[in-house]
């Protein structure tokens, strides 16, 4: 073989990726030039500087962040189910429609304002299955219940989870009306920034399915009294509210709207964001002192432009007394120090309510809050949502969830 | 259990739900490929979002990874074809401060150089190495890391980069050329 022409070579004979004959070519030219000597030992030297770059460490939080990041956008897979959980009595809560005939549908409509402030509307049937509430089910079966439900008590928590195992709603059980088989509640949404298009593509598949029922329905004229409510009540009102449609069809539902702007209409401009009202007198619960660990705790922030008790008194007459039978024990209410006999007087009982949790979700935890003093229940609220440390466009609704057979 | 093993077992239990599974590969991989990523685009931020993003779109494909390769091969493909294209979507922007490059550059602890002169020595060398390799094509830079830095065949980096071998040969041969131009001074010392 004849001396290269090109110098192209002595690269791929530092690399070793000459054929023989190529390479007796190189070895021949090397012993006749020391120019090519020269040039391959530069070559060889300006290799070395780059393979002797110091190498580079990512940080020991990198994977961690990975993992954030496919939970952020909804891609983890699912979790496997505990196999303990999945035993004879439990199949039956479980087992589906055809095995047990008795399969929980709950189909919700939550309208909220997406990152970019569009408006969506999602509507989606929940089946027992999506909750996290394996125990409870398996206590369902053990203690012989009718319904799962009936197990619920005010102040549970669960998690909605979707079909990859992540949690996109905390279910808070507010209150049980007269129904047996069905149960009160408020939907908190926690990560709705990358999931809503998901959710929307499921529920044509679901809105399908023959035994969903939609059970909410929505009344507007609640919705927007509850909607300037909360922009009042938030502590940066120039700041949009995410939750821009409460439905409500119910008795049930339309008394926890009222509650929640008779609150409001109640509050004095110069005091600390109020807790509920007493809404029925024949409450058992209605009448409760604060304690005195509730009276000391600092107070909200709240909106500095307020609606003057007058118009809200307007408004609350137009709206007229609260319809409709609603379970007193459990119902949403609470005390007034300042005017224990005035039903629309408020206590000054605060909290710190988390960033995670929307106004309304702040308004319905801290007044069931209140009243799990009052009953003297041990509920499990406060810790779940304190964990939350950064704000999180979310969806709320107030759901009545209906046990179906 | 050998690494490939591990690995398949691992996959497995990312298949089945097990984030954490996911994390310890990620653990595993991600400053063979940080440093691959870095080296190609310049850039420490840029480097770190990019691997990020590897793993997050391995993940996606992870139910198509037949195994036929061994994962780390699989995620290098991943990550040099996401630099080179960072790399070219870069080129129409101008850089503003280029000072700026490596100010999340975090070198990891070398036990050879221990004494604090030798590390401020290499830290230097490593510097000058780093502007000069800024400054070649992307096309250079690329086939310099992937041979010089990862040590990959002529035929794998020609696979990987989808070209004849015998650009991947006169494309490192030029990229050597240049960068020795560049280094120069350094070879003086």
């Amino acid at each position: 073989m004849n001396l290269p022409h090109n110098d192209e070579l002595l690269s791929a004979y530092l690399d070793r990726e000459l054929s023989p004959d190529e390479r007796a070519a190189v070895d021949r030219w090397l012993e006749q030039s020391p120019e090519a000597r020269d040039q391959l030992r530069e070559l060889e030297v300006t290799s070395r500087f780059v393979r002797k770059l110091s190498k580079l460490e990512i940080g020991a939080d990198f994977a961690d962040g990975v993992i954030d990041q496919l939970r952020t956008e909804s891609l983890l897979r699912p979790a496997p189910i505990q196999p303990k959980r999945t035993n004879r009595r439990l199949m039956f809560w479980v087992g589906g429609p055809i095995a047990a005939a008795a399969t929980l549908l709950l189909a919700v409509g939550i309208t909220l304002l997406g990152p970019r402030n569009e408006q969506r509307t999602i509507v989606r049937n929940f089946t027992l299955d999506d909750f996290s509430a394996l125990p409870l089910l398996e206590s369902a079966a053990e203690e012989k219940v009718q319904s799962p439900l009936e197990l619920l008590k005010k102040g549970d928590v669960f998690g909605i989870l979707d079909p990859d195992g992540i949690k996109q709603f905390d279910l808070i059980v507010l209150a049980k009306p007269t129904e047996p088989d069905s149960i009160m509640c408020i939907l908190v949404g926690q990560e709705m920034t990358g999931e809503v298009t998901e959710l929307e593509a499921r529920v044509a598949e679901s809105s399908r399915h023959p035994n969903s029922s939609l059970a909410i329905e929505a009344d507007h004229k609640q919705v927007d009294q509850l909607r300037l409510v909360l922009q009042e009540a938030n502590t940066q009102p120039e700041t949009a509210y995410p939750v821009v449609d409460i439905r409500a069809s119910g008795e049930m539902e339309r008394q926890m709207l009222a509650d929640l702007t008779l609150r409001k209409r109640a509050h004095e401009p110069n005091r600390p964001l109020q807790e509920a009202t007493v809404a029925n007198s024949q409450s058992p619960v209605a009448r409760t002192e604060p304690s005195e660990s509730t009276a000391k705790q600092p107070t909200p922030e709240v909106a500095t432009q307020r609606r003057s008790a007058s118009t809200e008194s307007e408004r609350a007459a137009k709206q007229g007394p609260p319809a409709g039978p609603i379970d007193n024990a459990e119902k949403l209410a609470a005390s007034s120090a300042d005017s224990p006999t005035d039903p629309k007087a408020t206590s000054s009982r605060a909290a710190s309510p988390s960033q995670e949790v929307g106004q309304l979700g702040r308004f319905v935890i801290q007044n069931i809050d209140l009243l799990a003093e009052a009953d003297k229940k041990d509920l499990r609220i406060g810790k779940d949502f304190d964990k939350a440390k950064q704000p999180r466009p979310r969806a709320e609704a107030l759901l009545l969830l209906r046990w179906q057979k | 259990m050998s690494d490939s093993a591990e690995d398949s077992r691992l996959i497995r239990e990312c298949l089945d739900g097990h984030a954490e599974a996911y994390g310890v590969l990620v653990s595993k991989y991600q400053d063979r490929l940080y440093n691959t990523v870095f080296r190609v685009v310049g850039n420490a931020e840029d480097a770190r979002d990019l691997v990020q993003d590897v793993f997050v779109q391995a993940y996606r494909s992870l139910e198509k990874f037949q195994g036929q390769s061994a994962l780390y091969t699989w995620l290098y493909r991943i990550a040099i074809n996401a630099a080179i294209s960072h790399k070219r979507r870069q080129r129409i922007m101008v850089p503003i401060d280029s000072g700026r490059r490596d100010a999340n550059y975090e070198p990891a602890d070398d036990p050879i150089q221990s004494d604090p002169s030798g590390r401020l020595e290499q830290d230097d060398r490593d510097r000058q190495v780093r502007e000069a390799l800024d400054g070649l094509s992307a096309e250079y830079r690329t086939v310099l890391v992937m041979k010089d830095i990862d040590g990959h065949k002529y035929e794998t980096i020609a696979e990987m980069l989808n070209c004849p071998i015998g650009t991947v040969r006169s494309r490192l041969h030029r990229a050597r050329m240049e960068l020795r131009e560049r280094l120069r001074h350094l070879m003086e010392e």
